[in-house]
């Protein structure tokens, strides 16, 4: 699960396959499934501890060494507001570029590679402002209900809220 | 980036090297060096920059330039002579191309008469003393070099007899290395045939057959007479300066009178040999086509009016590489970006914590059962080492590169202030890390103008103290173990105390009763919001004082120290660290998680159990030590962390922030020091109040650098609040 090195080049020969076609890396937050786009996500890794920040959001876990570099790791699970993840060596980080930053998110498992087409991402519902914030939408697979995070928002709340 | 503004950085970077060595050539020549090579040298930077700025059309840059050469052309050949007043407008003129260049490089316009009183003093001087040359009158002419075809006629060129002029036999011979740094000899032949009438005979060495035909090889030689009432042996010289070393060459002068005996039968002569033997350069290579072969001679021998005497013997390119075995065939030197350097230098510098994550795993019981692994790891670690230094090594450089800024500024105070200041530099081949150097200018470049401006008095001021009119500033750099020692020192009327002390209590920065040594008093200077200058002068009373030094030099690890001996001068001395890329920490523990304190700030540490600690009102704590009374801040709580040691068992760690305000941490233990490598928390995430950035432990943890100075800042500010 560790050496789960996605890089650079694979992003070139998949994106090319088909334009229409969205593939995603799906995670789980106890039991819901939520996915980024796989062409974000750099890294997998086992939870192995983080250290501390002071003076930062509770959602922010840490900072952790990632081949010399140093990555904040955001708590998914408190940063949709309920409450902080209590890790184990389950956990899984996965490392993923925001813009020109790595960051890593916090999330309890990851399950699958998902292959979408972009006409089956649906808005999302008004209503719960956490919701609408976080999520850039919503596709079906398999039945089931796969949020789409916006990464950018995960890592912007913390700078506006610190 | 464009091809053609690879070309300019690379343009600017040369621009940059060769303003650098105008600088020191000059300060030699003004301190009495004449030695013909150094003009020399002046004369092809001057060159270079001219050219080059020629290509990308600095139009201002180079008709400045372009004076400028002319005056050290008339200087070289002695016609001017080089006196202290011409050094001086030499020196200044530096100055000028250097803000040409520098206007050029970013693009900003200078005034359009900038220069142009140094320019008018050129043109005069070249007018004054010497008859204006054809180029004077049009400076730009040589740029677009146009010329009428040289008549190659025999008879043409036959001399008329007795006009006076001399002969010059030249007799010119290419080595490879001229062709492959592009250089034409056609367009040399055309400059010469300035100087006179010109006969160009081409003088074919060995052609080999097509198929072995080098590009670049040498496969001709030409002899050159030239007929010239002005051309002196240097003039023609000059013609070949650029190919120096690229080339065999061998001038010849012949009287007039003799010449004109001379030439007319050797030329007759030769026309003969010519018709006698009309292929004279015969193929080496039997089995060469033989009228592939003959073409090429034939066009050889129809490009040159008549063909010397029979070829020398074949003399193939590579018996000329061998010949001069100790000259360098590729560059000794390599230009690369910095940011891949810097790339090797942080993967580097990963290694070696690694490395050392890999020994700190070992115990005895791996120690006993795999010898192997442990020596192998001993020889990695020396490896590592080894190749830490070399790599860093890779980024030094000499602090010459800051120092050479400092004669330019010491003359504009100079002309300022009306005082006369000479400058010395020591030790100015001792290399720092890039990235202090790179920190240093703004600091030392202060530190030369509070010496010129409040050390250094007016010359009037230093007779009448029997000192001698011109003061001295001297800059000093030295290695003292894993630091870099940098002294500013002049030999001016020294720190006056008094002022100091009484503008110091004035504004707030020394309480009214305390009492200070002559040391502290002089380290004032360096407080925040002090400046000694009672009036604001446009020197060094821009507003911000000699804390700029202090908090630029702490910023990157070091300290600044000043001595003041009244009437006599003053030394400020700065204690910089080798590199920046590593850092001496002290690594505490607080609440179990690792921090680590820069040990430049770290004054002492004390056991809590000792501590002398009182209560405030706020309920805030001070710590007392040596009578002076010191924030206390506690790190567990300031962080918002738990700790679960023994209030007796913590420690306090006392550092100096700014200024030398002081505060006291309080952690729950104290783990030892070490280097680390400092890495930015930034990058990845954002500014973290009281926290300066991150580094990699040796167990690949993350630790916090604490940021002693905003820890400080930010307490006084809740406090107030």
């Amino acid at each position: 699960m560790e050496a789960l090195g996605i890089r650079d080049d694979y992003h070139d020969s998949t994106a090319a396959t088909s334009q229409n076609a969205l593939q995603l890396i799906a995670f789980s937050i106890d039991e819901q499934i939520y996915g980024v786009e796989i062409t974000t996500v750099r890294e997998i890794r086992a939870w192995n501890g983080a250290t501390p920040l002071p003076n930062t959001r509770d959602y922010v876990r840490g900072v952790i060494n990632l081949r010399g570099t140093i990555v904040p790791i955001f708590d998914l699970r408190a940063r949709f507001g309920d409450g902080k993840t209590n890790p184990t060596k389950n956990h899984v980080v996965v490392v993923m570029s925001v813009g020109d930053k790595w960051i890593g998110i916090l999330v309890d498992a990851v399950s699958d590679i998902l292959t979408v087409s972009r006409d089956d991402i649906h808005a999302v519902p008004e209503g719960n402002s956490i919701d609408t914030e976080l999520l850039n939408g919503i596709v079906t697979h398999e039945n089931g209900m796969v949020g789409l995070i916006d990464l950018a928002a995960v890592v912007a709340g913390a700078r506006t809220d610190a | 980036m464009s091809d053609l503004d690879e070309f300019k950085a690379t343009y600017f970077d040369e621009c940059s090297e060769l303003l650098l060595e105008l600088e020191e050539q000059f300060s030699a020549i003004q301190d009495g060096d004449r030695e013909a090579g150094r003009l020399n040298a002046v004369f092809r930077a001057i060159h270079s920059i001219k050219g080059g700025g020629g290509a990308f059309g600095f139009d201002a840059l180079v008709r400045f330039a372009h004076s400028f050469e002319t005056l050290l052309d008339y200087v070289r050949e002695g016609r001017i002579e080089l006196g202290e007043d011409v050094v001086v407008l030499c020196i200044r003129s530096i100055d000028i191309v250097a803000d040409f260049v520098a206007a050029a490089r970013s693009g900003e316009a200078l005034a359009a008469d900038y220069g142009a009183e140094e320019k008018a003093q050129f043109d005069a001087l070249a007018r004054g003393e010497v008859a204006p040359a054809p180029d004077d009158t049009a400076p730009m002419e040589d740029f677009d070099i146009d010329f009428t075809p040289v008549a190659v006629d025999l008879d043409s060129a036959r001399p008329a007899p007795s006009d006076g002029r001399a002969l010059w036999h030249i007799d010119f011979l290419p080595l490879p290395t001229l062709y492959e740094r592009a250089n034409d000899p056609l367009l040399l032949f055309r400059e010469l045939a300035l100087l006179g009438e010109m006969q160009v005979t081409a003088r074919p060495t060995s052609i080999p057959a097509l198929a072995d035909f080098e590009p670049f090889g040498v496969y001709c030689g030409w002899a050159l007479e030239l007929r010239s009432e002005t051309a002196t042996e240097a003039a023609i010289r000059e013609v070949f300066e650029f190919v120096e070393g690229d080339c065999l060459i061998d001038i010849a002068r012949q009287d007039a009178a003799e010449a004109d005996e001379d030439a007319v039968p050797s030329f007759a002569a030769l026309a003969e040999l010519a018709k006698a033997e009309p292929r004279a350069p015969r193929a080496p290579e039997p089995e060469a086509p033989a009228d592939l072969t003959a073409m090429l001679a034939d066009a050889l021998s129809e490009s040159a009016p008549a063909v010397a005497a029979p070829p020398p013997p074949s003399r193939p390119a590579e018996t000329d590489e061998s010949a001069n075995p100790g000259r360098p065939v590729g560059m000794a030197s390599i230009r690369v970006d910095l940011d891949k350097v810097d790339r090797v230098v942080n993967m580097v510098g990963e290694l070696v914590i690694t490395q050392s994550m890999l020994t700190q795993q070992m115990d005895d019981a791996i120690r006993d059962r795999y010898q192997e692994l442990v020596r192998g790891l001993e020889v990695l670690a020396q490896t590592t080492r080894g190749l830490q230094d070399a790599v860093m090594a890779i980024r030094a450089q000499p602090v010459k590169s800051v120092f050479s800024r400092m004669p330019r500024l010491v003359r504009e105070l100079s002309g300022r202030t009306g005082k006369k200041i000479r400058l010395e530099t020591i030790g100015e081949n001792t290399e720092i890390d890039k990235t202090v150097i790179e920190q240093l200018s703004d600091p030392l470049t202060h530190m030369v103008r509070n010496s010129a401006d409040h050390g250094i008095e007016d010359p009037a001021a230093r007779l009448a103290m029997g000192k001698p009119e011109t003061g001295t500033i001297r800059l000093s750099a030295e290695q003292a173990g894993g630091n870099i020692l940098i002294a500013v020192e002049d030999d001016g009327q020294g720190i006056d105390r008094e002022r100091v002390l009484a503008l110091a209590r004035k504004r707030g920065v020394v309480a009214p009763d305390q009492q200070l040594t002559e040391e502290q008093i002089d380290n004032l200077i360096f407080a925040p919001g002090f400046s000694t200058a009672s009036e604001v002068s446009d020197i060094s009373g821009r507003g911000v004082g000699m804390d700029v030094v202090l908090s630029n030099i702490k910023k990157i690890g070091g300290s600044v120290h000043v001595r003041s001996f009244v009437g006599k001068g003053t030394r400020m001395t700065l204690r910089l660290p080798l590199t920046l890329a590593v850092l001496d920490v002290m690594l505490v523990k607080v609440a179990g998680c690792p921090y680590v304190i820069p040990l430049s700030s770290i004054v002492e540490t004390i056991q809590n159990s000792r501590a002398d600690f009182g209560t405030m009102p706020s309920g805030g704590k001070v710590l007392q030590v040596r009578g002076e009374y010191v924030q206390v801040v506690d790190l567990a709580s300031r962080f918002a962390l738990e700790t679960g040691e023994e209030e007796a068992d913590r420690f306090v760690v006392l550092c100096e922030a700014e200024g030398n305000s002081k505060i006291a941490l309080v952690v729950d233990d104290i783990i030892g020091q070490q280097q680390v490598v400092i890495k930015s928390l930034e990058e990845n995430y954002e500014r973290i109040e009281g926290i300066a950035g991150g580094t990699i432990l040796g167990d690949g943890n993350v630790a916090l650098i604490v940021d002693v100075q905003s820890l400080k800042s930010t307490n006084a500010h809740r406090t107030a609040a």
